[in-house]
This record gives C-alpha cells, structure tokens and sequence, in this order.
C-alpha cells in the first residue's frame, strides 16, 4: 500500500489517506457502472435521476462534445453511424478480427476509418466531428464511458478518485486489457488494477455474505460469456479455472431472437433483404426485439409492432430462438469445470451475472447444467461493479485480510520455425506467473532476434492471437551457437505480458523492441492525453499536480518511517544519495512543476531502491528465522539483472 | 547479495519449508502457498513504488512457478530429477524404451482416433479409465523409486528417469483425450 511499508499479516495497517476515495468500475458491454465502499459495504453510485446503470453508448456530433447515456442510447435510431453501442466488441482487435468475427456487421452501422491510412491495425469508427468525420478508437470511445463515470465518483465523494479498478471479462487477451486499462489513463483515471469480472462478482458473494467452499460464476453479459470456477477459504479467493467466449452475449439471443421476429413478418424476406443497408431498420428491429425480450422474462406472450405488422410471440417461441445461444455456453463450462478438476456436485453455489440471467430460460439451463439453483441475491447488473469496489477497497489498504489470487485465461506460447507454437505458460495458471527460455544464435555474429508471442490453445501460430513481435538487439558478437539468451516472459497480477531478456555469457541485458501486434503505440496514447489535456473542460493539468503532491507527500512520510525503522541498514555514505533526493522531491513539491516532482519521485525510488532491497531482505530473515535462508534467496535472485520490459503501451 | 549456493537447500520445496521428496501433501502445500502469498502478492504491494514492486512481482511469480512445479507429479518427478543430477533431454530420452510399451501407445492413439470418427462417447470414457489407471500405476513405481532414492539408492535414477518419459507420453495422450472429449461432447451435457 505505501513506500516500505511491510506489514506482517494481521498486523494493522495504517489507515491511508486514500481511504474511501478508491472506486470500482464496471465498464460493460451494455451498461457501465461505478461503485464505492462506503461504512464496509459496497454501493453502487447513481446519477441525477437516482439510476445506477450508465448505458455504454456514446453519439458523437458535429457542433458538440459526445453524449453518453441514456439520451445517446434512446436517440440511436436517429444516427446510427454516430451512436456507438457495444464498444466494448471492439476494444483491442484489429480490423481483420471484426471482419473475421462478423462484430461490425452484427452489432452496429458504423461508418470506419479507411485502415490503410494508419500505421497500425485498430479499429477506427468514423464519427462526425467539427470538420466533417473523424476517425475514434475504440480506447477513446471507452475513455468517454469512463469520464463520465469519473465525475460521477467526483460528485459523490467531494473529490476526485485517486483510484479505480476496471473490471474486464476473465477471457480478454493482452490487447484488449492494454486497450482497457489505456482507456482508463485517458479518462484521467489511475487505474490501481484491471479485476477479471467473474472474481468481481464472487467477490461481491464472498465478502458480503462470509461463505466458504467452490463456487462457479455464470457471466452471460451483453456481449462476452465468462465461466470462472473460485475457491474462497479464509478470506482468500482462488481462480481455479476459467473460460469463455469473447464474442458470445446478450447481443446474440437479440440477434437471434429479431430474425425470430422478421420470420413472423408478413413482410419478413424483404425487410432481411434490407437490413444490411438500412442501419436505421436494423437498429429499430434490435430495439423491438429487446423490449419484448423484457416483457417476456414476466409474460407469457406479448405483442410487438413493426414496420406496420402487429406480431404477437411467445416465451416458448423466444426460448426456442435463442437456445442455440445458450448451447454455445455449455463447452466453456465443461472446460472450466474440467482444468478445475472438479464436477458440478463439489460446488457450494452457482452465481449469475449479468443482465442477460435475468432472462428465466437462461436460469433454467444453468440450473440443468449445474445441477444446482443458481444464487441471485444480488443484482445481477451491479454485482460486478460492487466487488470491483471491495477489491479498489481491499487495495487501498482497509481489508488487510482478503485476498485475491487469479489465474491467466490463454495459454502463451512462442512461435517456432514453421509455425508451430511452443506453450511456454499453460491457461489457467496463477498470476503472476513466468516463464524462461533459452536461444541461441544461428549465425557467427548475429546480435539479434525476432520473436513472436502468442496467445490461445491452438498448435499453430495462425490459429492463436498474435500478442506481440519482439525483436531483440545487442546481442555481443559471438560464433554461432555461443551466444546464449534467455528471454523472461512474465504475465502480471493485471494479466498483463511484461518481457525481459539478457545475454547469459555476458550477463548483458538485451535490448527489446517490441512492436504490440494489435493496439496502439505509446506515442499515440500521448497524443490522446495531450489533445485531452488541451481540450479538456475541468483543469486536468491542476489534478496532476494535485496527484503528484499527494503522491511525493505518501512516500516523503513512508520514507521517514522506513528510516525510523530500519535507517541502521545504512552507512552514513549510503544515506547520502536518499537525503539528497528526499531534499529535491520535499522542494518540487512546493512547486507547479508536475513533471519535474514526478522526476523527483522517481528519483527518490532509485536513490532508495538498495534500502528497499536491504530492508526486505530483513523482513525476509525475520520471516524466516531458524529456517535455511538459503532457500529464500532463490526468489531474490530471480533474474535480478533482467529488468522486465513492459510491452504495455501504459505507465 | 550472496551468491545461490548450488546445492538444494534452495529448492522449490524449502520455499515451501516442504520435505524434498516425491510424496507430497497436496493439502499441506495448498495451506503454504496460501501463507505465502499472503504475504508477497503483488496487491499486497499495490502502492509501493516501482522498484518495490518489481521486487515482490518477482518472487510472487517464483511462488506460483514453485507451486505449478510441485503440484503436477510429472513436473515434480521432473523437478527433483534434475535436483539429483539426471540428464533429462527435451524431447526424447537416450535409452529406447520399452517397445511394448510404446506398441501400447501407439494401439490407444489408433482406438482414440477410430472413436472420435465415428463419435463414440462411449469408447473414449473407457480408453480414458484405461490410461487413468495405467498412469496411477506408472505415478506408484515412481513414487516407489524416489522412496529408493531418498535412501541412498543412486541406480534409482535411471530406472526413474525412463518412468519419467512413460509418465509423459502418458500425459500426452491424456491431453489428447480431453481434446477428444471436447470435440464429440453433446452440446448441452450435464457436467
């Protein structure tokens, strides 16, 4: 939680000056939601009229900032092309993953920016904008999501939030958490961490009603399906497996259920032979049939009009059209169940999430599947945004006794000559997690490398997710076959890919160029939070600086409580370098300066790093005490001279 | 920092404070990793600076690589294997193995595949009990021989080593078999 301090389990914590002003954020496919804890007990928090659901739609216009929301979301029909609804089916895939995937066509009538004028491989919708259209990444349509809920947390707390965690689907890839958590920095949000939904939501179970045993958590959201198998036993959660399908929702028994409709249509065939170029039609139909979805998870029938024709349906009728959907959850499930090594009678519950449970058929077939009544004391819409803030909460330090341990989705693998992937990290692994691996050079002098890392279950390199292209220089020139090089993968508590890499002979670190197969490059993020910086209504510069001062001043005080403690770790030539450092960032902070005290900040952590490394050693020994410290400093020695490279675009 | 003394006091297992042998209390290591990381999950961490932080996310990967290691009987054969001084190569190993042994595999593969074409459910459930139980066999001979081993009987390591390799075609065929299930598993089953 702060500088230096390492507090023995149980031993209580000082109360952080952040505490209650963390929040949880579900950014969801449909609607996004912001929680807080508040007394101990997670809460959603509402906007002006009371509601807490934020409708994840976003309508760009000529003359005017976008509107978010319930007014972008009932307006869709009037500009299809600038309303973008289901944003979150594009976050972190390229243009060829949409045309592969049918999202584009399925899910929206957006206009997108011609892909040949862009260095990379985004997705760009085509919006309109002062000057005619412009082209907005997914990333920057979320940001919008997440600025308005950002100043809905300002509202409710008096202040801004110091952090947040954003929820993702358990199966997200690399580039679609890089393209969240991106998402999240241009919203001027500090994301503190991104939580895989389905813990969330067991989460939210756990803490609030103290069970213990095995649980699975059923997320059929609006677009992504999660199945995730935990353990919760004292106050520790463990992922024992997940699974999933990012392209399976909600969205799909709509989709299915309006051909259901336009088959009833009297008119039926040519209105489907319109639909692909009437966006207005098209998005009319899908509004149709998810009223009468609604009205039937009551009902028993109901009537709908359409485009002059009266059609009534049936709850068997609806059930029937959307069973396939419901099938294609059933194989996740048994995967998860399987890599859990458990079957359905080891479990204590079941736990529904997502507003697409509601829909009683949906229960029925769980219960079927699971052999077990699914629990819903929660809402199911808001249980993942309100264990997003217990876990925002159990951060920022007031919850010393939870814990969350998760498991990596995707296998990850490295592509090998003629194809063919190698699994380096097998799924469902715990996080973090790494892997090491050892090249050599094929040719006399080589001082490089090229590698490329992917993601997924399948054996060839085409068939799985790209993740990144990595090219290794600074290799010493050696014969060929001497140069020896490791090369460190390691997947981070958020799920995120961090790679490093040295020269074994040498010792030498190589340097990594890493080029993200899909996403955008740090310099483009840059540029978004400059231009957001300049355009920007409320002073953001000012929060920065704001941030940073409470930043420096968090670890000016946990520096000199370290030094209290533990200062005799240190000759007085060591000290030196940290008074030195301490004295600049004490006199940045007085300034207005922003960067020069984050300069300051940072060199502090360097001046300190050695004291940091000394004390937990200590801590370490402490720790272990008449036991062989030997076997402790394995962990230390851990490739100490590789520092792991972030292949992330973020930080 | 001092340098990592090349015998095994520094193993997996002492990270565990767990007894350097092939028999292993899963509920016992299940219990120490849950201390352990209590104390060095990188969210314990979440606001100390980078520096730190790259520190803990270090030793709490080495945790969880400690405890995939020491869970699966093969990586942990594996492991100690190597501990003890055998040469485990990549893919195959230096001595033939059994050619009955390998005959058998080669019959299993040929079943599998006759009973993923037609779909037959029925015959992969049975072929899995079949290699289940031939793999429990294979995990109590090497148990058998680590227990050797741990009392001073060195001729144990290649006897084990050439169990080590059956254990992994055994655990490949095993993968093979959930591949199997997946693709012929009706689409709706009760799990």
């Amino acid at each position: 939680m702060s500088l230096f301090q390492i507090a023995e389990p149980g031993e209580q914590k000082t109360k952080s000056a952040c505490k209650g002003r963390v929040v949880g954020i579900d950014l969801g496919t449909t609607n996004s939601l912001v929680a807080v804890v508040r007394d101990g007990q997670p809460v959603c928090l509402p906007d002006e009229t009371g509601g807490v659901l934020l409708p994840s739609v976003v309508r760009y216009q000529a003359g005017s900032a976008p509107v978010v929301g319930h007014i972008a979301k009932k307006r869709a029909h009037e500009a299809p092309h600038d309303t973008i609804a289901s944003v979150k089916r594009f976050m972190g895939r390229s243009v060829a993953d949409i045309v592969k995937e049918g999202t584009a066509s399925r899910f929206g009538q957006y206009l997108f920016a011609d892909p040949s004028l862009f260095p990379d491989s985004v997705v760009r919708f085509f919006v309109a904008g002062p000057n005619g259209r412009r082209p907005v990444t997914p990333l920057e349509v979320s940001a919008e999501i997440l600025r308005v809920l950002r100043s809905r947390a300002v509202e409710a707390l008096g202040d801004e939030p110091e952090g947040a965690v954003i929820t993702v689907p358990a199966y997200f890839d690399d580039a679609q958490r890089q393209a969240t958590r991106d998402a999240g920095r241009l919203a001027g949000l500090s994301v503190l961490r991104l939580l895989n939904e389905p813990t969330a939501a067991a989460l939210a179970y756990g803490l609030d009603q103290n069970r213990e045993g095995r649980f699975a958590v059923y997320d059929l959201g609006g677009g992504t399906f999660d199945v995730s198998i935990l353990d919760l036993c004292d106050g520790i959660f463990t992922v024992m497996a997940t699974c999933g399908d990012t392209a399976l929702g909600g969205d799909d028994m709509d989709a299915a259920f309006s051909f259901l409709l336009l088959e009833k249509h009297p008119d039926g065939k040519r209105l489907a032979s319109r639909l692909s170029e009437d966006a207005v039609l098209s998005r009319r139909l899908l509004d149709v049939a998810r009223e009468a979805k609604h009205a039937l998870t009551d009902g028993e029938k109901t009537t709908v009009s359409f485009e002059g024709a009266t059609l009534s349906v049936s709850r068997e009728e609806f059930e029937q059209a959307i069973q396939p959907v419901l099938e294609r959850t059933a194989a996740p499930c048994r995967r998860a169940m399987k890599d859990a090594e458990l079957t359905a009678k080891d479990l204590s519950g079941v736990i529904l999430v997502g507003g697409a449970t509601r829909v009683p058929a949906v229960r029925r077939f769980v219960e079927s599947m699971f052999g077990q009544k699914p629990l819903c004391e929660l809402d199911p819409e808001q249980v993942v945004a309100l264990g997003a803030a217990v876990q925002a909460d159990i951060l920022a330090g007031d919850k010393n006794d939870a814990l969350l341990i998760d498991v990596s989705p995707l296998s990850l693998g490295l592509e090998l000559m003629g194809g063919i992937v190698e699994k380096l990290i097998p799924r469902n692994s715990r996080i973090p997690t790494g892997a090491k691996q050892v090249f050599t050079t094929y040719a006399d002098g080589q001082t490089g490398f090229d590698l490329h890392v992917v993601q997924g279950e399948r054996e060839t390199a085409s068939e799985c997710r790209s993740l990144a292209r990595f090219k290794l220089t600074g290799v010493p020139k050696m014969a060929a076959g001497m140069a020896r090089l490791e090369v460190m993968f390691l997947i981070d508590e958020n799920g995120l890919l961090q790679v490093g890499a040295r020269e074994l002979t040498s010792g030498r670190a190589a340097h990594i160029a890493v080029k993200p197969s899909y996403g955008l490059i740090d310099e483009q993020i840059e540029k978004m939070l400059l231009d957001s910086f300049e355009h920007a209504e409320d002073d953001l510069r000012k929060r920065v600086l704001l941030e940073q001062r409470i930043e420096a001043e968090r670890i000016l005080q946990a520096l000199e409580t370290a030094l209290a403690q533990d200062g005799y770790l240190l000759s007085e030539e060591e000290m030196q370098p940290i008074v030195e450092a301490r004295a600049a960032l004490t006199a940045a902070k007085q300034g207005i300066d922003h960067r020069l005290i984050a300069d300051c900040i940072l060199a502090l952590d360097v001046a300190s790093k050695e004291f940091a490394q000394r004390r937990m050693n200590e801590q370490l020994n402490r720790a272990v005490a008449g036991k062989s410290v030997a076997s402790v400093e394995k962990a230390v020695q851990f490739d100490e001279n590789a520092v792991p490279k972030t292949v992330s675009l973020g930080e | 920092m001092a340098a990592v003394k090349a015998s095994s006091s520094n193993s997996f297992f002492a990270l565990f404070d767990l007894p350097e042998r092939f028999r292993l209390d899963a509920a016992e290591l299940e219990t120490r990793y849950r201390e352990k990381s209590r104390r060095w999950h990188p969210d314990r961490f979440s606001r100390a600076p980078a520096s730190e932080r790259a520190e803990v996310l270090q030793r709490a990967t080495m945790l969880n690589e400690a405890y995939r290691t020491l869970r699966s009987d093969g990586k942990r054969a594996e492991y100690l294997l190597k501990l003890r001084g055998a040469e485990l190569g990549e893919d195959a190993p230096k001595t033939a193995l059994d050619p009955d042994f390998l005959m058998q595999i080669l019959e299993w593969r040929e079943e599998l595949s006759d009973a993923v074409a037609e779909r037959d459910v029925a015959k992969i459930a049975a072929l899995k009990k079949i290699v289940e139980s031939a793999h429990a066999q294979l995990t109590q001979q090497m148990a058998d021989g680590f227990e050797h081993l741990e009392h001073g009987d060195a001729t144990a390591i290649s006897q084990l080593t050439t169990l080590y390799y059956m254990q992994r075609y055994h655990q490949r065929f095993s993968d093979e078999i959930l591949v199997a299930e997946d693709t012929t598993a009706p689409r709706s089953a009760v799990l």
